[in-house]
């Protein structure tokens, strides 16, 4: 106690996985994080654990077949891939799909953000021990639920769209329906956002945890809620506008939903006020959808092309970028799925906090793993990516299994 | 055990006491019995509906829970330190039974005033509290003993709200003792029974900060960090598993018992009820009915389980209201408000007892 040196007690450093399998992930991915004490000095994203080869798949499927199959990327957000590969179909073709089908097209694209981001904050809630509001806020995305069964018929996949328009009509017989779905969803939702706000054990978690400032989001390119939490002004359906988003932008009754906080409470407010904001959309669409035809006949070859289609996905801005080559497959078609873009800054954002915070933080991106797992391989050493063909991945596996094997009973 | 053993039969008594009545059997019911009104309690707060088939509204699952975690394959880590890790459990219901062991739920002692544990001695309340510390360390060495990096996280939480909480719970059990004048669990409840209506003024503070210290020391929502699921899968369980999970789950169903009984010993006034009725039929006549009969035997056990269910009720309510908190904001939320509230409430009982309660010409 003598030496005039201050002394500095360095608690030990313990590696902590949250991953593959864990509680606090609902899909399978690897979190490593170095904690001292309960400190996150370091963090190391390793994604990939379910990597389905769809890409691949859809090149040996034809165009409709495809809608299917990439709906199936994700289970939460089903309609935006499903539409937005019909949006690129269509932009390939260059043909022009009847005003109905795209009020009903973004209708359930709307709807489908309305029950997705209340499934967040559901999971959200989970994430920090709200139990309670959780079985709440899953109770009344029952209501979504059933509203787009009744328009479709499907609860989770819907697959409402069809290249050249959509599947199903909307009958008027159901509007007064929905709109009364829309109420009680809009009443709930603002008593949920009244809980995000007011009630202090869940504020007390998500204020000042996870910080992603605004320039670190814009250079990581960060999309979607985290990005519009952060201050970033992303949104597709602000910036450039599709399918029945034009007109309704045109009204200039929607503004985009920002939050300057640039924590995980920023990204909740968003992410529940704009929940708030696609009911109004809803109700818009519904009140202003035009009469006629619901589906343009398109021909099954697609003219050779080269397509971009955004769409805002409930998670952030989604791409689909698709060659199209004369026939009825396409050429190649490759998905940039929301979460891809947001786990870039997620080790920047996991560092610094404590370990409690980091399944809320992992949360707050709303991660879809299956949307995003590709096979490229990240050294975090040196930050050096390579991609690695399957063969290559087998003969690593194997030698990785002999080295390890499995312990003996 | 007061009662000297003299004859076969007070021995055969007192060993039907400690294994049955308002020993093991009944107080294992009891937690059963108390977890399955939490999950309801908790479920129906969340608009679920809990626990349903298994018996009468499902009041059998518990038990069936217990049975099949008995039956399931048992393992230990390899790194694990295998004796201690195995220990941890049947210590813990060891110690919690022991806990439970000095509530007073029926007479057993006649030749005393008023109702008796089992365990009654002066000084027990110190022992409870070294028992209740004691549980906690054992917490500690369970997640260490698992050499899990879960389990040693959830441990040092564990240890973070015993420093935070141990403080606020042990001052809120001495103001009943202060006031009543003594050190001995079953004497503090009947001291404290017939002391005048104004204590209650002063119990009232004592006993929300005992229910959020218990809440705290139960390890249950909001204060549940040290087995978290979501954040480090259980914390300190995490390696448990078959009968030593079975056992850990009953230990934590008696510990609630246990809360619940102490709350409703010395802050609610144990298992006396229709006495408080300010009648002659019902605090001469029936006092005395109950005390001296059989009547004692089926009313006192009835009264103290109907109001520890109401503190059940309590707890159960404070789980399903709040999110979790982070450990720092606990460590932080309990030494800048429990602590001082304790405090305070301690200095009130004392200016009172000192300086009040005799200008008012209170006993």
């Amino acid at each position: 106690m003598t030496s005039t040196e201050k002394r500095v007690v360095i608690p030990p450093r313990v590696s902590i996985p949250i991953g593959p399998q864990h509680p606090a992930l609902k899909e399978p991915g690897m979190f490593k994080l170095t904690i001292e004490g309960e400190y996150i000095v370091d963090a190391e994203v390793n994604i990939g654990y379910n990597h389905r080869g769809v890409e691949k798949l859809a090149e040996s499927n034809t165009h409709i077949q495809n809608l299917y199959l990439l709906a199936r990327i994700c289970g939460i957000c089903s309609a935006t891939h499903n539409g937005n590969y019909a949006q690129a179909v269509e932009f390939a073709a260059e043909v022009e799909i009847p005003e109905r089908a795209k009020y009903i097209r973004t209708l359930i694209w709307e709807l489908d953000r309305i029950h997705s981001h209340i499934l967040w904050l559901g999971v959200a809630f989970h994430e920090v021990g709200f139990d309670t509001a959780f079985m709440y806020t899953w109770r009344d995305r029952e209501v979504v639920m059933d509203m787009l069964e009744s328009i479709s018929g499907n609860r989770v996949h819907h697959d409402m769209n069809t290249v050249g328009g959509v599947r199903r009509n909307v009958p008027d017989e159901l509007v007064p329906r929905l709109l009364r779905g829309l109420d009680r969803l809009e009443e709930r939702m603002k008593y949920y956002r009244d809980v995000v706000i007011y009630e202090k054990t869940f504020w007390d978690r998500v204020a000042g945890v996870g910080i992603l400032e605004t320039d670190v989001a814009k250079r990581t390119g960060a999309v979607g809620p985290t990005a519009r939490g952060s201050n970033v002004p992303v949104d597709v359906r602000f910036n450039d506008p599709t399918q029945a988003y034009i007109p309704m932008m045109d009204t200039g009754d929607f503004e985009m939903v920002l939050s300057d906080r640039c924590d995980v409470a920023g990204r909740s407010v968003v992410r529940v006020v704009e929940t708030l904001q696609a009911i109004d959309m809803c109700r818009w669409l519904l009140q202003n959808m035009p009469d006629g035809p619901i589906r343009e006949r398109v021909r099954p070859r697609i003219q050779p092309n080269e397509v971009l289609a955004r769409h805002e996905a409930p998670r952030g801005e989604l791409i689909h970028y698709l060659v199209t080559n004369g026939t009825d497959k396409p050429e190649r078609i490759k998905v940039r799925a929301p979460t891809h873009a947001n786990w870039v800054s997620m080790a920047h954002t996991l560092r610094g906090n404590y370990l409690a915070d980091a399944p809320i933080i992992l949360a707050a991106i709303d991660p879809c793993y299956s949307c995003t797992d590709r096979v490229v391989i990240v050294d975090a050493e040196d930050d050096t990516m390579e991609l690695v063909p399957l063969d290559v991945m087998r003969v690593r596996a194997n030698k990785w299994y002999k080295m390890h094997p499995r312990r003996e009973e | 055990m007061q009662i000297f053993a003299s004859t076969p039969l007070d021995i055969l008594l007192q060993i039907l006491w400690v294994l049955v009545f308002p020993g093991i059997l009944f107080i294992t019911t009891l937690a059963l019995l108390w977890e399955w009104v939490d999950r309801k309690v908790y479920a129906r707060m969340q608009n679920r509906i809990g626990p349903l088939h298994t018996g009468w509204r499902g009041i059998l699952q518990p038990l069936m829970d217990f049975f099949k975690l008995l039956g399931k394959e048992d393992l230990t880590p390899e790194k694990a330190d295998g004796r201690g890790f195995a220990a941890v459990p049947v210590v813990m219901l060891v110690l919690s039974l022991t806990l439970c062991m000095f509530l007073p739920v029926v007479d057993v002692n006649p030749s005393m005033p008023g109702v008796q544990g089992i365990l009654s001695f002066e000084g027990d309340l110190i022992l409870i509290l070294f028992l209740s510390t004691l549980v906690a360390i054992l917490i500690i060495l369970a997640g260490y003993f698992s050499s899990n990096p879960f389990g040693q996280t959830g441990a040092a939480r564990t240890g973070m709200l015993l420093v935070s909480f141990e403080i606020p719970l042990i001052i809120a059990l001495i103001i009943p003792a202060t006031l009543a004048g003594s050190l001995s669990v079953s004497t503090i409840m009947n001291t404290l029974v017939r002391s005048s209506p104004a204590t209650v003024w002063l119990l009232m503070l004592p006993f929300i900060i005992f229910l959020i210290t218990s809440e705290a020391e139960l390890e249950r929502i909001p204060f549940d960090v040290s087995h978290a699921e979501t954040e480090i899968v259980h914390g300190w369980q995490v390696e448990y598993s078959g009968k030593k999970l079975a056992l850990i789950h009953l230990a934590e169903d008696i510990l609630l018992v246990y809360s619940a009984g102490l709350a409703t010993t010395l802050f609610l006034g144990g298992p006396y009820l229709l006495e408080f009725i300010p009648l002659r039929l019902f605090s001469v006549d029936f006092a005395t009915l109950a005390a001296t009969t059989w009547v004692g035997w089926v009313y006192y056990p009835l009264v103290f389980m109907l109001k520890s269910a109401v503190v059940v009720v309590i707890l159960s309510n404070m789980r399903a209201a709040f999110a979790r908190w982070r450990i720092d904001q606990i460590v932080r939320y309990a030494w800048r408000v429990m602590v001082p509230l304790a405090i305070l409430s301690l200095f009130i009982v004392q200016v009172a007892l000192v300086y009040v309660f005799p200008m008012l010409g209170v006993v």
